[in-house]
């Protein structure tokens, strides 16, 4: 183990051409536990501080050669000599020669002869000003590095002599070379963007005014016309009979902070494909709209745009091109709204709240008394988006359903009118594509039912509810059946056979048509395959395929595979194609 | 001729126990070289070197005022005010004055050298 190593003593050099009173002085700093190295000549002691600072140099001034003065001036040129405190020693009759000495930089100066007790205690007491110092200076340069890590900067401003210091670090901020500051509010109110200069120098002149403090920010303009947001604090500095005496505050450039608050407001409100107001936002704006209107007459429309098929064009093009296709479909909304507002301008309506609630739902929001008729929109945008759009220079068709619903009589607060806006918009897609339907009570007991359909349906297809009837083909001349169509029933636990007429558009609506076809397919093949074994010559079977399967790639393939799986036959393996509704 | 003993108070308070004397250090560093300085100034009085005056005489008065001889002090003193005004002529009176002044004050710390070698 190595014992800590002892801190080293203070070493104190002592520049003085004369033997005698070099080991005098030699004498009485070792008194006082310092290292002491001697130069005799002004020379030796550069040559000597240019290799190893000391703690302290005690110079004479008087010394042939080189004399003390030019010595000190070349001592606090040397690296890190600014700060190393030099003590001059002269005699009485040399008073003229203090003031001269302090000019080239002396700290302090000592009249010899010089008891050693008295020249050992003002070199301690220099070594502990000089430690204060040196710890001071570190300080305010950890204070420094850290205002510059966090762009802040300080000022105080004097409002009895209406002057302002401005940091360095400030003036850094403000883009204020430190040195050419004038060190008034006038300056820093010219740095500050001329909308906001008024703004700033009202709430200094209030907190003074009330002796409180203000907090706001700013933009501020440097030199090169560079913008840049700044926070800036101050408070307000009593003196002893309640007067305002300074103000003393922060200032920090808080541009990027702001840059970033608003892209996580921006990512938190708004779609970033379209840049609409989200969901979340959009409550928001419905929540504000009704508590604005209420106790008045709040006539209004809220309308719930579906696309239909989105998710199925945006799995065959790609989720870039569905983008562009969404953008697209919001270009036309918007046109349309404004082309409803110029028309109705003359009223003073505002171009209602559009907003993208999912991926393929929009709202929009009418708040204005004059709004026009809601139902008038409707036909409007859903015949704005019946043209059709442009996908890879193909031309696609787009079909929509609208839903919509009274801000108060359909709901009182902005969840329950959206809530029953979007239950209209699924009543809307039950009655065929293009339609659009204003939100009723009862709705909701028949959409309770279509969701229980769509989950006993997703429950079938897992548990194999299905069953399926061959319908015999009979050849009219021959008499003879010529094969058979595969019929689709489902067995429902509770309520018993179904018929496709009610599932089956359900099923298409959900995406478990293929799932359930490609069990069709397999049932088909495995029952041709028992009827061959059993002896029955080989017969031909029709089933019906949804439309939604032909737009799979590979089908063929993909039918061959599923049917030689379970051993059946594919040249008397009729399809139809059966119309998607 | 005045050489004020208790100037060597300041001197002998710094020592400590067991080590090496210190105003027998002093004394001896000071007989070894200041005669040289005395006969610089005399040189310099003789070529009219004011600079070389001025330069002995501080030299000397500095070391002798810490030892306490006063009247060699105070003569320096005016050789080194004198011949910063160029005045050598003035000080030429003042030369045998300043050879006695030294004689006495050497004397005065041979003496006590040799004292504190034989305790």
């Amino acid at each position: 183990m190595t014992s800590p190593a002892q801190p080293l003593l203070p070493l104190a050099l002592i520049v003085d051409d004369d033997p005698a009173l070099r080991a005098l002085s030699r004498m009485s700093l070792e008194q006082e536990d310092l290292r002491v190295e001697e130069a005799s000549s002004g020379q030796a002691a550069i040559d000597f501080v240019a290799v190893t600072m000391p703690d302290i140099i005690i110079l004479d001034l008087q010394m042939p050669g080189m004399d003390g003065f030019v010595a000190c001036q070349q001592l606090r040129q040397l690296p890190r000599g600014e700060f190393v405190p030099i003590l001059i020693m002269t005699g009485l009759d040399d008073i003229d020669s203090i003031a001269q000495a302090y000019e080239v930089g002396a700290t302090d100066f000592i009249v010899k002869p010089c008891p050693g007790l008295i020249l050992s205690q003002r070199v301690r007491y220099m070594l502990r000003a000089s430690e204060m110092l040196n710890a001071l200076r570190s300080s305010e340069s950890r204070l420094a590095q850290a205002q510059r890590i966090a762009q802040l900067g300080g000022w105080e401003w004097d409002l009895v002599k209406d002057r302002m210091h401005v940091s360095d670090a400030a003036c850094r901020i403000l883009g204020i070379a430190p040195a050419l500051c004038d060190h008034s509010q006038a300056s820093y109110l010219a740095r500050v963007h001329e909308e906001d200069r008024a703004l700033v120098a009202e709430a200094m002149r209030e907190a003074v005014a009330s002796g409180t403090e203000f907090d706001l920010d700013h933009r501020i303009v440097q030199n090169d016309g560079t913008e840049r947001i700044v926070h800036v604090l101050g408070e307000t500095i009593m003196d002893d009979t309640g007067q305002a005496e300074c103000m003393v505050g922060t200032v920090q450039d808080v541009t990027d902070m702001r840059a970033t608050e608003a892209k996580i407001y921006f990512l938190a409100n708004y779609d970033s494909v379209t840049h609409l107001p989200n969901r979340s936002l959009f409550l928001h704006r419905i929540a504000q709209a009704m508590t604005c209107g209420a106790g008045s007459h709040v006539i209004g429309a809220l309308l719930v745009v579906g696309l239909d098929r989105y998710h199925r064009l945006r799995d065959m093009h790609g989720s870039r091109k569905a983008e562009q296709l969404i953008k697209d479909v919001v270009e036309r909304l918007q046109h349309t709204l404004s082309a409803g507002v110029t028309h109705v301008q003359s009223t003073g309506a505002e171009i209602p709240v559009l907003a993208r609630l999912s991926d393929d739902q929009f709202a929009i929001l009418y708040t204005h008394p004059s709004a026009p008729d809601s139902a008038k929109v409707a036909h409007t945008l859903m015949s704005a988006l019946g043209t059709p759009f442009v996908i890879d220079g193909t031309s696609v068709t787009l079909s929509a359903h609208i839903g919509l619903a009274i801000p108060g009589a359909d709901g009182a607060d902005a969840d329950v009118l959206l809530r029953n806006a979007v239950t209209a918009l699924q009543s809307a897609k039950t009655t065929g594509q293009n339609s659009y339907r204003y939100y009723s009570s009862a709705m909701i007991t028949s959409l309770a039912a279509r969701i229980s359909l769509e989950q006993d349906l997703r429950a079938a297809t897992a548990e194999n509810q299905f069953v399926l009837h061959y319908q015999p083909q009979v050849d009219i001349l021959s008499e003879k059946v010529v094969g058979f169509e595969a019929l689709i029933r489902w067995q429902h636990p509770t309520r018993g056979l179904i018929s496709p007429a009610e599932f089956i558009p359900v099923a298409e609506e959900e995406d478990l048509i293929i799932q359930m076809s490609e069990w069709v397919i397999t049932s088909v093949a495995q029952q041709q395959r028992m009827w061959h074994k059993g002896g029955l010559a080989p017969t031909a079977v029709s089933i019906n395929l949804s439309g939604l399967h032909f737009r799979q790639r590979h089908i063929a393939g993909h039918i061959k595979t599923l049917v030689y799986e379970q051993g059946g036959i594919l040249r008397i393996l009729n399809w139809n194609s059966r119309r998607a509704c | 001729m005045i050489v004020d003993v208790k100037a060597w108070k300041s001197i002998t308070s710094l020592q400590k126990p067991g080590k090496e004397d210190i105003l027998a250090k002093i004394l001896t560093l000071y007989l070894a070289d200041s005669q040289q300085l005395v006969d610089k100034l005399h040189q310099g009085m003789d070529a009219g070197d004011a600079t070389a005056v001025n330069q002995a005489a501080h030299s000397l008065k500095s070391r002798s005022a810490v030892l306490g001889a006063l009247s060699l002090t105070t003569l320096c003193q005016q050789f080194e005010t004198l011949s910063r005004q160029g005045q050598l002529t003035e000080a030429e009176p003042l030369q045998d004055q300043l050879d006695a002044a030294f004689d006495h004050a050497s004397q005065c710390f041979r003496a006590e050298l040799n004292k504190r070698r034989a305790a």
